[in-house]
């Protein structure tokens, strides 16, 4: 009770003085000299004032002195705006620390200068609203990035066949198509962030032309879409330069949007998509290719096997119907053979093929990061996300981890987690969104 | 069985005695109350008019245990009303001096209530010159200065 004690010693020696004047006097109430009223204020209401404002009331607050500037700056205020807003503010936070210097990724250390969120806020608020365009492999989710979630999906195998293969006319169409079902987009004003399928995933020459050809393809496209001035394209160039000519746009591997959307740097992202499975290892946000497990093509046969019956599925159901609906519907099979389906992912021989288990494969590339001893602590490829339509299925993250823990090395499994896709099927497309709105978008991407 | 009365002593020295539980809405006399009975408690750092305005405050939101059909026992839609004209009322170094006596009296809900005002005070400025001649507040800034903050947190409507 020290508030107690406090207050008595002030009562006993305000009774000591005749002059009552001289009695309690914790807050003097004008100062001489005061710059403003809001200087006797405590800090503590001082936030509480702001608190009830609106920011760009507060930022009007800021424009009267260097004092209320001082106050109305503080992060604890900022972080309370932002909370407010409607994306989620673990987000917002793991972005805004770990993402907003670009590539590469860095951490902003406590020695640098402190993050303004005030500044953060401000940034935040004049992104322009960008096109994020999720090409998966079995549908395609696009919508504005200052929305909640894709405005819409369309199943691209149906409507467009392959789409990494890089032939223009048919990218050129895909991406007309995509603009032209939103509304009120105009392809040459806005920002586009696209996310690749992740296809051609060796560590190949061929390919690394492969994909490189698709990436040069798409950017033509949109690069032709485009009216303002804009740099040629020198091909021979990786695609992290072909960005710095192409202000505006960016193309992000899905797997580390996914990665991103489960808030984490490092970790394996398991996508269990349409037509692929892919075991992704990334550090700090780049694709770690010679550590990638490349046997699990040998289970993409078992993952077929299970497509084709959301496939089946979904023809019934339309091809307008979207993914989450016809994961629904797969929700109401005889649950016997829903559950026989996903148990082909770890025991590929219940389809009787000879392939690499879900299991197997995540647990051999953890196998070659865990020897490639590239951190300190070794610790990086611990966290797993799933991501992919079909990493939806309830309970297989969980499994997953069980799995790993039983399979692993002890040295190795203690601290592994695998976490399901934290927005479902639309996880990559949340992940483009939270680069999107980065306070330092689009120039993080140049 | 009458009521309890304590005296509050403004720092003009006016002497204002209060329903015990009235006075008792400040934490801070609550506890004063219950330390040091039958005194008087001088505030020295309220005038009258601060003291009074927070009694009136006071007597309207205090809760009536016996429940009899009193005046002061109103709906809370009723009190909000009452609420925003009560600070209505009250001009803008008034108000400031009503919140700092809530702030030191401890009296969360007239916190509440003049915070409120006060924010709204300022959303209705339409400009930083006008909250400077509001609340008086000297410019130590350069032209430059603001339009480089006004710059950096431009937020579209």
């Amino acid at each position: 009770m020290n508030l107690r004690k406090v207050w008595g010693s002030m009562w006993n020696r305000s009774n000591s003085c005749k002059d009552s004047t001289k009695a309690i006097q914790v807050l003097p109430r004008s100062c001489s000299s005061s710059i403003s009223v809001f200087d006797q204020l405590p800090m503590d209401i001082l936030v509480q004032i702001m608190m009830l404002m609106e920011p760009r009331d507060a930022v009007k607050l800021s424009l009267t002195c260097k004092a209320l500037k001082r106050l109305v700056g503080c992060n604890r205020i900022w972080i309370f705006y932002l909370q407010c807003l409607q994306e989620s503010w673990d987000s917002i936070f793991f972005a805004e620390t770990s993402l907003r210097c670009g590539y590469p990724l860095r951490m902003v250390s406590s020695e640098s200068e402190e993050l303004s969120f005030m500044r953060v806020y401000g940034q935040r608020a004049q992104v322009p609203d960008s096109i994020i365009i999720d090409g998966g492999s079995g549908f395609c989710k696009f919508g504005r990035s200052k929305n909640d979630s894709p405005s819409r999906r369309v199943t691209i195998f149906r409507e467009f066949g392959r789409i990494e293969s890089p032939i223009y006319a048919r990218l050129q169409q895909f991406f007309e198509t995509i603009f032209n079902r939103m509304q009120q987009v105009k392809p040459s004003m806005q920002p586009i962030v696209v996310s690749l399928p992740l296809c051609h995933h060796d560590d190949t020459e061929s390919a690394k032309a492969s994909r490189r050809q698709l990436k040069t393809a798409i950017l033509n496209v949109l690069f032709d879409m485009n009216v303002p001035a804009v740099c040629a394209v020198n091909q021979a160039k990786l695609f992290h330069s072909l960005s710095a000519f192409l202000r505006f746009r960016a193309v992000f591997f899905s797997a580390v949007l996914a990665l991103y959307a489960a808030r984490q740097t490092s970790g394996i992202v398991v996508n269990i998509g349409f037509q692929v499975i892919t075991v992704v290892p990334i550090l700090h946000g780049k694709v770690m290719r010679q550590m990638q497990e490349n046997n699990i093509t040998l289970s993409l046969h078992a993952v077929l096997t299970l497509k084709e019956c959301y496939v089946a599925l979904d023809y019934e159901a339309e091809l307008s119907r979207d993914a989450q609906a016809s994961m629904e519907i797969a929700g109401t099979l005889s649950k016997q053979r829903f559950f026989q389906t996903g148990e082909i992912l770890f025991q590929p021989r219940l389809a009787g093929m000879r392939a690499m288990g879900l299991q197997q494969a995540v647990a051999l590339c953890m196998d070659h990061c865990d020897a490639a001893g590239l951190t300190g602590d070794g610790s990086w490829f611990k966290t797993v996300v799933l991501a992919g339509g079909s990493a939806c299925l309830p309970g297989l993250a969980e499994r997953l981890e069980k799995e790993l823990h039983d399979y692993l090395p002890s040295s190795i499994c203690n601290g592994v987690r695998v976490i399901p896709p934290p927005y479902g099927v639309d996880t990559v497309w949340h992940g483009a969104k939270l680069i999107s709105n980065l306070s330092t978008f689009p120039a993080t991407c140049n | 069985m009458s009521k309890k009365m304590i005296v509050l002593k403004s720092s003009e020295g006016v002497s204002f005695v209060v329903e015990e539980a009235v006075a008792r809405q400040s934490k801070i006399i609550s506890f004063l109350v219950e330390e040091f009975p039958d005194r008087e408690l001088p505030l020295t750092n309220m005038t009258s008019e601060i003291l009074r305005k927070t009694i009136e405050y006071c007597k309207k939101h205090v809760v009536e245990d016996d429940g009899g059909g009193d005046s002061s026992s109103s709906s809370s839609g009723d009190l909000k009303e009452w609420d925003v004209k009560f600070v209505a009322e009250i001009d803008q170094p008034r108000l400031m001096d009503l919140l700092m006596a809530a702030n030191y009296l401890d009296i969360p809900s007239l916190l509440d209530v003049t915070c409120q005002k006060v924010a709204d005070t300022i959303a209705a400025c339409n400009d930083e010159k006008e909250i400077r001649a509001t609340f008086n507040i000297e410019n130590d800034f350069t032209e430059e200065e603001v339009e480089a903050i006004r710059m950096e947190n431009q937020y579209p409507i």
